[in-house]
């Protein structure tokens, strides 16, 4: 737990340095530039510095940023051009300033925000500078190279103190989402066999609130993998799959709820206890990517769950959902251990870039 | 486009701001129109466009008094922002911004109700010093400068006193919210193939319906009532079980049913919501569901666990339906988009 918390104060310091040797720079810059409106390079350099974890972060908040820097100087131009009278920038400048408000609540579209903070921004300049021209020629210039520009000082900077956390956060979600399953599944199983504790079974609320987690952060992996689409995709396959496994989780739960199953006993309690064994053996070796060790284990998996379904629970038709359950359960470890996700983060580890 | 609003914004808090936001900018434009002529008029505006981030406190006197001192501090951030500029001092600023903004990082992390504060110090810090150095001919003056602070500072507090609330509910219309998207994600699984696992279904296909599963419940945790909350919840859990119920290594008759109980359920379900503008319709169309699903042959692998999950859906439902007697359920979405939402097309 201490660990944690210096590792956490440790990342804040590194947040706090990197933006002021990004800050001091882009003033430095600023100052030294002619133009007018040279300070978009510190502003642009403070936003995106903002709320960075790693260099990728920054990455992505300056794409957004830029992104958005466009939209926002295309819409501000063209009002601008088309309604040069300064009542008609008064009642933009009212306009765009709600609507900037407004965007945020699309908080997964960053750029949609920037587009109209711009747009507002280039409303009020117009009209703090209304003796300046306001050609697309002085807007392209003041707004979008300043804002490349201080970008840029913030990625450079980012990249040299912040540490490249992503691949770890990566294995670590994969590890942590692994866990997570097995823990519901534990509860699960430990009902049905009476052994062992119950807490922490599936609840699809919970389910779904971590799914939330997890869907905030897939734009950050595109980014992590620096666009390697084939390996992102593949990283939102495994996250949709073990999502389903959690269902599954539920729907043993809500089977032993709806027909009232008695604890299994004798042999059928044994094999569930088995099979609780090696489904944590199977997910300890893929956190551990150890793909070969999971193969192994996962036979035995499997050997464990054809014996369950020739029990006489399941015949009888008493403990069908559940075994059907287990083993869709099992058909999506088999295609978690062969999937292209476990060999990546293998690869990755053994080629000399450490994961952990 | 409305829908898509609440469902992000389903506790009020950013249409709370945005109404916040355009009464202080109009009020700050108001001011700056009779203000009349003067270098220092536009930074009414400045204020009034930035100081509402501040926004702290739990009792509207404890927001006004939070809302006046970091007001305070914006302004005098603007007279050394300006100084500074005037007299092209660089590295006092370059000292007071690094400053700023490492304390706004700090602040984002631990210090939350400051760091509104403390980020629009470092940004008008920053803009000051531009406009400063640009303002050769030194017509910013103290006095202009301290007038238009105070003509934004009223703009801002004005704002916050005509729009006291920093949240609200959004009543009725989380319900239709709800019957939107709950139709939107019934039409979506009734339409798809069969499919022997959830997992088989096409990547976006899945997405979109994890998207949709996951705002119905973000929706359902909204509603206050607590008996209509709980049976929103009952009916997504048993669609939730229905649309991923397990047939690993089953028959393929079994899978057959499966896909057939999930299509029936799926689609009465919409047709309720699309057809229910009278609840005896809705009613009606869960019967006939209800005469499918006990009509269907024994199976000796479901153990009636999915028929009884259906039907707890369709009992919900119903008696949800017949309580919102008068409520035009299906006025949301007009029938005859129902077909392009099913191809899941359109979002």
């Amino acid at each position: 737990m201490a660990k944690r918390a210096d590792s956490r104060n440790h990342v804040l310091m590194l947040q706090m340095a990197a933006m002021a040797v990004t800050m001091a720079i882009a003033e430095g810059v600023s100052f030294l530039c002619s133009a007018e409106q040279s300070f978009w390079i510190p502003l642009t350099a403070f936003c995106v510095s903002l709320y960075i974890d790693t260099p990728l972060t920054a990455l992505r908040r300056t794409v957004n940023r830029i992104l958005g820097s466009i939209y926002g100087v295309i819409i501000a131009g063209l009002v601008c051009l088309a309604f040069p009278e300064q009542e008609a920038m008064l009642v933009f400048l009212v306009v765009f300033a709600g609507l900037t408000l407004w965007s945020r609540v699309f908080f997964k579209f960053y750029y949609f925000f920037v587009a109209f903070m711009t747009a507002t921004v280039i409303m009020l300049l117009s009209i703090l500078m209304i003796h300046t021209p306001l050609t697309p020629d002085y807007l392209i210039t003041e707004r979008l190279i300043f804002t490349a520009g201080g970008a840029f000082i913030s990625l450079a900077v980012s990249a040299v103190i912040m540490p490249s956390l992503e691949r770890l956060d990566m294995l670590r979600t994969y590890r942590h989402y692994l866990t997570r399953f097995y823990l519901e599944y534990r509860a699960s199983l430990n009902r049905l066999s009476g052994t062992g504790p119950e807490e922490g079974a599936a609840v699809i609320q919970g389910v779904f609130r971590s799914a939330r987690d997890y869907s905030e952060k897939l734009p950050l992996w595109s980014y992590a993998l620096l666009f390697n689409r084939f390996v992102y995709r593949s990283f939102v396959r495994f996250l949709h799959r073990i999502h389903k496994m959690r269902i599954m989780n539920a729907a043993v739960a809500s089977s032993i709820d709806s027909v009232s199953l008695p604890e299994a006993e004798g042999r059928t309690a044994e094999l569930l206890a088995e099979n609780r064994r090696m489904t944590k053996k199977v997910l300890l070796s893929l956190m551990l990517l150890d793909r070969e060790r999971a193969q192994g284990y996962l036979r035995k998996l499997s050997a464990v769950n054809e014996e369950l379904s020739e029990t006489e629970e399941f015949r009888d038709n008493r403990m069908a959902t559940v075994v059907i359950a287990i083993r869709d359960i099992e058909l999506d470890l088999s295609h978690l251990t062969n999937g292209t996700l476990q060999l990546y983060l293998a690869w990755k580890n053994s080629s000399g870039h450490e994961l952990r | 486009m409305l829908i898509r609003y609440i469902r992000n914004d389903l506790e009020g808090v950013y249409t709370a701001e945005m109404l916040r936001g355009s009464i202080s900018m109009l009020a700050g434009v108001a001011f700056y129109e009779l203000s009349g002529p003067g270098a220092a008029g536009a930074y009414i505006l400045i204020i009034a466009l930035y100081g509402l981030r501040a926004l702290a406190g739990k009792t509207l006197i404890r927001r006004l008094l939070s809302m006046a001192a970091s007001l305070i501090l914006l302004s005098s951030v603007l007279f050394s922002g300006i100084f500074f500029g005037h007299e092209r001092l660089i590295v006092p600023q370059a000292l007071l911004t690094c400053l700023l903004s490492a304390a706004t990082v700090y602040c984002l992390a631990r210090l939350k109700d400051f760091s509104g504060t403390v980020m629009f110090m470092s940004i008008f810090e920053v803009v000051a010093f531009g406009m400063g150095l640009i303002d050769r001919g030194r017509e910013v003056t103290a006095e202009g400068l301290l007038t238009a602070c105070a003509a934004g500072s009223v703009s801002v507090l004005l704002a916050v006193i005509l729009v006291p609330f920093t949240r609200f509910h959004w009543c009725g219309m989380i319900n239709r919210c709800f019957y939107h998207d709950l139709r939107l994600y019934a039409l979506m699984m009734g339409s798809a193939e069969f499919y022997e696992s959830f997992t088989d279904l096409p990547q976006k296909r899945k997405s979109r319906i994890l998207a949709l599963q996951s705002a119905l419940l973000n929706t359902s945790e909204h509603v206050l009532d607590p008996v209509r909350r709980g049976r929103y919840q009952s009916i997504l859990n048993g669609l939730i079980l229905i649309c991923y119920w397990p047939t690993a290594g089953t028959e393929p008759e079994h899978i057959a049913r499966i896909n057939r109980i999930r299509s029936g359920i799926f689609s009465c379900v919409a047709g309720m919501l699309v057809k229910g503008r009278n609840s005896s319709r809705a009613a009606a169309a869960a019967d006939g569901c209800r005469r499918m699903l006990s009509a269907m042959p024994e199976d000796r692998f479901c153990n009636g666990e999915m028929t009884r999950h259906a039907l707890r859906v369709l009992d919900d439902l119903t008696s949800l339906l017949r309580e919102d007697r008068g409520y035009e359920y299906g006025a949301a979405m007009p029938e005859k988009k129902t077909e392009e939402y099913a191809d899941g097309k359109k979002s």
